[in-house]
């Protein structure tokens, strides 16, 4: 209010006549008030928390997702190939499970969920699986070698010798054909 | 910066309830609705206000004027809001009459010098709140203060 000293005489009186008193609903903005005073936080509306804190618990519960993937993928994959190695016959027969094959190409460091994502590779094939022409000469050789060579005959001939001797450039041959692991 | 609790409101409402209503009832002739509508949207901001009086008041003004706006008797409204049966004012001994005659002389008077005299006597607002409540300069708002305190000068001349 302003102060009555400032004032002329006529607005002091003009001043002191009161305005009517309104009909509010004085008990509705009384709870409406009440209300806001609850729902209102001050500490949490002008701060950066609940963002900070949402960023920061996303951010860990990735990295836990990641590092448990990888942790189990490896311990699978380790498991499975002491596995296979202490049954070799059996590995041979059976068809090739998904972990030893992201564990030959590398694709166990991933983890078996990405293995899973991803789909299994294909299996690793020798070069002698994958080359019709180094298999048909393969066989070829081993014909000739076998046709060449015929039974074992005791005291065997000079001529025998010379073909003998003969036969042994063919597993030269047969030895460069085969790739080094 | 203040936030509204159910003290402060409570205070708020003794002390500028009756000045903002007879603030809004120089456009409208519900200024207790507009009143009413006012303390909700203050209740309900998401933050803080500086000045809370002030700003009560800008609001009550422009929903009075909005209030107006939609009725549908424009012609006139201003002063047929003023006819309205309502006394402005409390009757107290000796003050019924004059009340009476203030509200007759301030229904004459133009809007703008009403708002004013309203704003600055009930409401204890300062020059400067004046003048940023009806968009003017405080000068204009003296003046206008002063042409209005002369029109009822002559009819309160023993005062």
């Amino acid at each position: 209010m302003i102060e009555q000293d400032s004032l002329t005489p006529l607005e002091a009186y003009l001043a002191s006549l009161k305005p009517r008193s309104p009909k509010l609903d004085r008990d509705g903005l009384m709870f409406l008030a009440g209300q806001a005073s609850v729902t209102y936080c001050p500490t949490y509306r002008t701060s950066s928390f609940r963002p900070v804190m949402l960023s920061a618990l996303v951010a860990a519960a990735v990295t836990l997702a990641v590092v448990t993937a990888t942790q189990s993928g490896a311990r699978i994959v380790g498991s499975m190939a002491a596995a296979a190695q202490s049954e070799p016959s059996q590995e041979r027969s059976a068809p090739r499970p998904t972990a030893t094959v992201a564990a030959a190409t590398g694709a166990d460091s991933l983890g078996p969920v990405v293995v899973w994502l991803i789909g299994s590779p294909p299996a690793e094939t020798s070069a002698t699986d994958s080359d019709p022409n180094l298999l048909r000469q393969l066989k070829q050789m081993l014909q000739e070698e076998a046709g060449v060579r015929g039974p074992k005959v005791e005291g065997r001939s000079p001529k025998a010798e010379g073909q003998s001797k003969r036969t042994e450039a063919p597993n030269s041959r047969l030895q460069s054909l085969i790739p080094n692991p | 910066m203040t936030r509204i609790g159910q003290e402060l409101l409570a205070k708020m409402l003794d002390e500028h309830g009756p000045a903002l209503v007879l603030y809004a009832r120089q456009w409208c002739d519900a200024p207790e609705d507009v009143v009413q509508e006012a303390f909700i949207g203050l209740l309900r901001q998401p933050r803080e206000v500086n000045n809370v009086v002030g700003w009560l008041y800008r609001v009550v003004r422009n929903g009075a004027i909005n209030a107006s706006r939609k009725a549908s008797r424009r012609w006139r409204h201003e002063t047929s809001a003023a006819h309205r049966g309502e006394p402005w004012f409390e009757s107290r001994n000796g003050q019924k009459r004059d009340a009476e005659l203030l509200v007759e002389v301030m229904q004459q008077l133009p809007i703008e010098q009403r708002e004013t005299i309203v704003a600055r006597l009930w409401g204890g607002r300062s020059w400067e709140e004046i003048a940023e409540l009806t968009d003017t300069s405080t000068s204009t708002a003296h003046r206008r203060f002063q042409t209005a305190l002369a029109a009822l000068r002559e009819r309160f001349p023993d005062r």
